[in-house]
């Protein structure tokens, strides 16, 4: 299968601060590097794959197809064109964020022509009341954001999780994780600096 | 999930320079725009079992589809009740350990603590499990914790899950898995709590 990515890229440059976040991810490969490693038949690299990008990839599909029965074939079926697929991606072409992304659309958009020839009185987009271009943005915001939240440290995306999508104030994560609610603070504003450097740096991670 | 947006001054506090409090609040407004990433459904939790690189044909085996998961999970919930509830009913006292794990409370609960005996396994593959843990506070709400299998140090499949009283709780569960696949044991409030009681193969 040949990908042809046409996706708005990060438009802000590398800085400093990604230096010295690397580091922590020097140890795993880039998602470009476990791509060509699947292209080789390399399983640890595809579960490694797996494990960054399964909840980005459901959480892309929920959003766009809002039923989660449709959702989970969806992922499944990214991941089996992506096993398949792998030996078709050059780097040079793009980073592997977005390879993967393109996988994962194709996927929803194949289900969503099903969708319409099973349902013609339904409406063949479902998932958003935004104009296709502005969707795309916003899918692809979303896609950068989750991949990111998930190379968090643990501690670092429990506090977000529960801040952002559990509804909990400061202090009741500090109850709740039986931490001072200083340490909540420090986390959380480290969990958003590390967010923030990942998304600038991703262009030069690939 | 909620959908209480987050107060970002709250979040961050006062002490940051304007500078970086601009770059964080982007991060902030990204985040909200960008809506909750869901929790794995149960069929999604593991990588898919890759058979062969060079046959696509056979290259997955994902937990059966949707349709027959429900039916096949029931069945098998349905059967884990009875062999369970045979083994509690007629064995209550005659629990043979094969072996043990102590689990040690982490940062999160660190006077917590728990022994989990793990039964010899029978003849299709279950594994009995004795949990005694004492030091974890009882949820509110009539929450529960959960016990699981970890694969890289992470929730990977669930044991069972329970709720604890003051002082020694002990329960008994049941793990059909095959134990070389996974690299510790973690026992937490949902799958994204944090670890409290923790114990990995080294």
């Amino acid at each position: 299968m040949e990908l042809t990515l046409s996706l708005p890229l990060p438009a802000s440059t590398p800085s400093q601060r990604v230096q010295l976040f690397l580091p922590m991810t020097e140890r795993e490969a880039s998602d470009a590097e476990l791509i060509q490693r699947i292209g080789d038949g390399d399983r640890d690299a595809f579960e490694s794959l797996y494990d960054r990008y399964a909840r980005p990839v459901y959480g892309f599909a929920l959003r766009r197809l809002r039923d989660r029965g449709q959702a989970e074939d969806v992922a499944q079926e990214t991941f089996a064109s992506v096993w398949r697929s792998a030996g078709s991606y050059r780097p040079e072409r793009g980073p592997g964020a977005a390879w993967l992304y393109a996988v994962a659309r194709n996927a929803v958009v194949d289900r969503i022509r099903v969708n319409a020839r099973a349902n013609p009185s339904v409406p063949s987009e479902t998932g958003s009341e935004a104009g296709p271009e502005e969707a795309l943005q916003t899918d692809w915001l979303a896609w950068r954001v989750h991949r990111a939240f998930t190379e968090l440290p643990e501690t670092e995306r429990n506090v977000l999780e529960l801040a952002y999508w559990g509804g909990l104030s400061q202090s009741e994560i500090a109850d709740f994780l039986g931490i001072p609610l200083g340490t909540v603070k420090t986390r959380t504003r480290s969990g958003l600096a590390r967010m923030a450097d990942l998304l600038e740096g991703e262009e030069l991670r690939g | 999930m909620n959908e209480r947006t987050p107060d970002f001054s709250e979040l961050i506090g006062d002490d940051v320079s304007a500078e970086e409090r601009a770059r964080l609040e982007q991060m902030h407004q990204m985040i909200v725009d960008s809506g909750p990433l869901p929790e794995l459904p149960l069929a999604l939790q593991n990588a898919p079992v890759v058979e062969d690189p060079h046959d696509s044909s056979v290259a997955f085996s994902f937990l059966p589809r949707r349709g027959g998961r429900i039916l096949t999970l029931a069945a098998g919930f349905a059967l884990l009740c009875l062999i369970v509830g045979y083994v509690i009913g007629n064995h209550r006292s005659g629990f043979t350990t094969d072996f043990t794990v102590a689990m040690g409370g982490t940062p999160a609960a660190p006077q917590a603590s728990a022994v989990l005996k793990v039964g010899k396994i029978d003849s299709v593959g279950n594994w009995p499990l004795e949990l005694q843990v004492a030091g974890l506070k009882q949820l509110p709400n009539g929450g529960w914790y959960t016990l699981y299998l970890t694969k890289n140090k992470k929730p990977a499949v669930s044991c069972g899950t329970f709720r604890v009283h003051e002082g020694t709780t002990t329960v008994r569960m049941n793990a059909p898995y095959n134990f070389r696949k996974f690299d510790g044991w973690i026992v937490s409030a949902g799958r994204t709590g944090p670890p409290l009681l923790a114990e990995f193969r080294t």
